[in-house]
């Protein structure tokens, strides 16, 4: 197992696969602080709709992201299995802690180059930085996204702004 | 106001003031006519007698003048002299009636000056007249009433004895014949002397005297005739101048003699005649004029009386016209009036009343017809009822079948319903015991739950040792290759789990699908019972309804009956209206011939409102009556054993009652027949 704190082209490495709206995503797994299950998400008011809120994680006050609306996709009950991921990144700023609200966790997957595609274009009008790369595992396929990438500039700072307000 | 007078006083009323006009007219005339009568009375009783009397008194006096004139005349005889001193006295007589009468009559002034001066003249006449009248009576004493005459006579005769004498001195010196003269009877004087009579003595005593010589004279001519035809001239001669002459001579101075008389008659004649034609004449003539002045006077009088009258009658012709034309243009005008209001009032009423008897007349053919539709109806309607009755009859076997029925089926869901209850209590019990295989699955997936719960979470502590693992990097190998295992074995039990957690929920599933059948089934038996119950109940409340069916059927069969006599009274009334209606149309028509009669006395016989329903009515009479016949006929046929409606024998007294209904209904059909001459009759006498 290569260890790499670095990104390189080399996309190659263990992914924390998740679920979300039937579609498994991928998130790097060193960009992965824990997982932990669904807790009371406490609200704060003048904040878009896809951040949820915050959590009190041992202390620490986390922003917390509803991806499914993040992605634009429609919002969805809670259930049982509902995990929020708690991911590092690094911002235009500094490192954020944040977590993300997902369906299911899956598995931590080993992904090796050969089995990771680049991201198609769709046009010139969207982006999609934020997607690493597609890899295939058991036939299936994962979108491995670029959590630095995933909130953009103007959400991260939100996001701060949020963990300022609270 | 005159309207609202009744037709007596009206008339009345009329009469009278036709009366009064007569009255008036007539007063009109009367009163003309008396103050005509009072001038005719005047005129009569006055001027007229006056004028009579005044006439009278001339005529008299006119006939004492014609009188005395016709004395004067010498030609009369003795009767006729006597005649004319009657006619005198006569005429005197009726003068002095006239004379008292006009002497009696009112007179003016100028009339009455009149009369005095009249009657003065008249006295003084009378004096004249009475001289005159003495001369008469002296010359009546002389006896010649016409000297003149005798004296012709006279001298005719000495004129005939001096011819005589000539002739035969003719004979004697010429010769020739002589013709007559020998019989003194043939002799004028001879035949005159024959027949001569007078009183006056002095002439009786010279045609006395006469006699003799006259006859010796014509015997003395005879001889000389025959001394002449025996040639005996000197005989004859002899004869002649011997004889003859102085017979002649003779008789000749006798007949002076008597000339002597005649002579002093003649003076009084002449006498009578200056007094008459002077001093009688005169007084005459002046009392004449005095009356004639009196006679204009009286004309005048009597003339403005005539006239005044003529024009007073003018007058009272004009008033008697105007107000015989005023009376008659009253009259006409009021009796116009009154006729005509009247004949209006009197034809509006017979128009109305001919509009009345005429609707009267349709109304009660409509009647007939309504009445007749109605005995019809009626009989359908018994007809109807029979049929209602035997439905019934059905009906309430068929209500005791379905109560019996009904009651089975209370009996048959009685027991459904015990078994249902059974069934549900034993539906109860296993719902228990499924119930309590899914508490104890449901305890059963609590605990599955919590083990996969834990499977969860020891999968999250693996995911995030993987997580540590590969941040530790090599170190962490071992610790990743730990972390796959603990969720491997995490994915393990949450596999058993989740088969688990599958079966549990497959026999809780299926418990539930027991429950849930259970509970259908349970339900369904509840349903059943239900049902059941329900049934149980329906049929209680079927045998009810049919107890109430049979009770109400009960109910309507007394009232089909009710119905029935009902029917039976509609049909005995529709045929009595029937026959009203025949009256009413009988009453119309006589109404209608009374309203002819009126207008008859109205119109004048040209006019007749025609008679127009007699047919009709009898026509629609006929049709009822046959119409009721018909509904006797099916009355009386016998219905097949409906004995709700046969109320025993009143059905059949109730037919013999109409039968006897229709015998009068009959008759009375028939007198309309009889009505209708009596109609005429009555009408002829008119």
């Amino acid at each position: 197992m290569e260890t790499n704190g670095t990104m390189q082209l080399n996309r190659a490495g263990k992914y924390l696969t998740f679920e979300l709206k039937g579609e498994i995503y991928g998130l790097e797994i060193l960009k992965v602080q824990e997982i932990i299950g669904l807790m009371n998400v406490t609200r704060v008011p003048k904040t878009p709709d896809f951040i949820r809120g915050v959590i009190n994680l041992r202390g620490k006050v986390i922003p917390v992201v509803d991806l499914r609306l993040k992605f634009m996709m429609e919002s969805k009950e809670d259930s049982e299995r509902t995990c929020i991921i708690v991911v590092q990144f690094k911002s235009a700023a500094a490192a954020m802690t944040m977590g993300i609200i997902v369906d299911e966790v899956k598995e931590v997957v080993n992904i090796e180059n050969g089995q990771i595609e680049d991201t198609p274009s769709f046009g010139a009008d969207t982006n999609t930085d934020f997607i690493l790369g597609v890899g295939k595992v058991n036939q299936k396929v994962v979108m491995l996204l670029d959590v630095d990438k995933v909130l953009s500039y103007g959400d991260a700072t939100l996001m701060e702004q949020t963990i300022e307000q609270v | 106001m005159f309207k609202n007078m009744k037709l007596s006083t009206k008339l009345t009323g009329s009469f009278i003031l036709v009366a009064l006009i007569t009255l008036g007219v007539g007063m009109v005339s009367w009163y003309g006519i008396s103050t005509l009568n009072s001038h005719v009375h005047e005129i009569g009783e006055v001027r007229i007698p006056m004028k009579d009397s005044v006439n009278t008194i001339i005529n008299n006096l006119i006939n004492i003048k014609v009188a005395q004139r016709t004395l004067l005349d010498p030609t009369l005889s003795k009767e006729e002299r006597q005649r004319q001193y009657d006619n005198v006295e006569v005429a005197r007589k009726n003068y002095k009636a006239a004379f008292d009468a006009y002497d009696a009559l009112p007179k003016n002034e100028e009339a009455a000056k009149q009369w005095k001066e009249f009657v003065a003249a008249v006295d003084a006449w009378k004096i004249e007249n009475n001289k005159f009248f003495d001369l008469t009576k002296e010359l009546e004493t002389m006896g010649i009433p016409n000297p003149d005459l005798l004296e012709s006579k006279m001298e005719r005769f000495s004129k005939d004895h001096y011819r005589l004498t000539s002739q035969v001195f003719n004979m004697v010196e010429t010769g020739g014949t002589l013709e007559g003269g020998e019989d003194p009877t043939q002799c004028a004087l001879g035949k005159w002397m024959a027949t001569y009579r007078t009183e006056n003595p002095t002439l009786n005593n010279a045609v006395q005297a006469i006699l003799e010589p006259h006859r010796k004279f014509h015997e003395a001519v005879k001889q000389f005739k025959l001394a002449m035809a025996n040639k005996q001239k000197d005989k004859a001669v002899e004869l002649a101048t011997k004889e003859m002459a102085p017979l002649s001579a003779t008789v000749i101075g006798f007949m002076e003699t008597m000339l002597g008389e005649v002579g002093k008659a003649q003076d009084t004649i002449h006498k009578m005649n200056a007094q008459l034609m002077t001093n009688c004449l005169e007084k005459q003539t002046i009392a004449l004029n005095i009356l004639a002045k009196l006679a204009e006077n009286t004309d005048a009088l009597t003339k403005d009386a005539v006239k005044s009258a003529a024009q007073y009658s003018i007058r009272a012709k004009t008033m008697s016209v105007i107000g015989i034309i005023l009376g008659t243009v009253l009259a006409l005008t009021l009796g116009l009036f009154l006729s005509i209001t009247l004949s209006r009032q009197l034809n509006q009423i017979i128009a109305y009343l001919l509009g009345c008897s005429e609707q009267v007349a349709s109304a009660s053919g409509q009647v007939a017809q309504s009445s007749q539709q109605m005995a019809e109806g009626a009989s359908e309607q018994a007809s109807s009822l029979e049929e209602v009755s035997s439905s019934l009859e059905e009906m309430a076997s068929m209500t005791k079948q379905n109560a019996d029925s009904a009651k089975q089926t209370n009996a048959t869901a009685t027991e459904a319903r015990v078994g249902a209850e059974k069934g549900s209590e034993v539906m109860r019990r296993m719902a228990g015991a499924i119930d309590k295989i899914k508490s104890s699955s449901d305890q059963t997936a609590k605990i599955l739950k919590t083990i996969d719960e834990i499977a969860f979470q020891t999968n999250l502590l693996a995911l995030n040792a993987a997580v540590e693992a590969a941040r530790a990097g090599d170190a962490g190998k071992g610790f990743a290759v730990v972390a796959e295992e603990v969720r491997n074995l995490a994915m393990r039990s949450a596999e058993a789990a989740k088969n688990t957690a599958a079966l549990i929920e497959e026999s809780q599933k299926n418990a539930d699908n027991g429950v849930k059948v259970s509970a259908e089934v349970a339900e369904i038996l509840n349903q059943i019972v239900a049902g059941s119950q329900k049934v149980t109940q329906l049929s209680a409340e079927v045998s009810a309804g049919s107890i109430e069916q049979a009770q109400g059927i009960e109910q309507v069969n007394v009232a089909v009956a009710q119905m029935d006599k009902v029917t039976q009274s509609n049909a005995a009334n529709a045929e009595e209206s029937a026959s009203a209606s025949e009256q009413l149309s009988v009453q119309a028509r006589e109404l209608n011939d009374m309203v002819n009669v009126l207008v008859q006395i109205v119109g004048g016989s040209g006019s007749g409102a025609g008679l127009k329903t007699s047919a009709a009515s009898t026509h629609l009479a006929g049709d009822h009556g046959l119409m009721t016949h018909k509904m006797e006929a099916r009355r009386d046929s016998p219905a097949p054993g409906h004995s709700l409606l046969r109320q025993g024998n009143g059905g059949s007294r109730k037919a013999a009652q109409r039968k006897g209904a229709l015998a009068t209904a009959g008759s009375r059909i028939s007198r309309p027949e009889e009505v209708i001459p009596l109609g005429d009759d009555d009408l002829k006498e008119f």
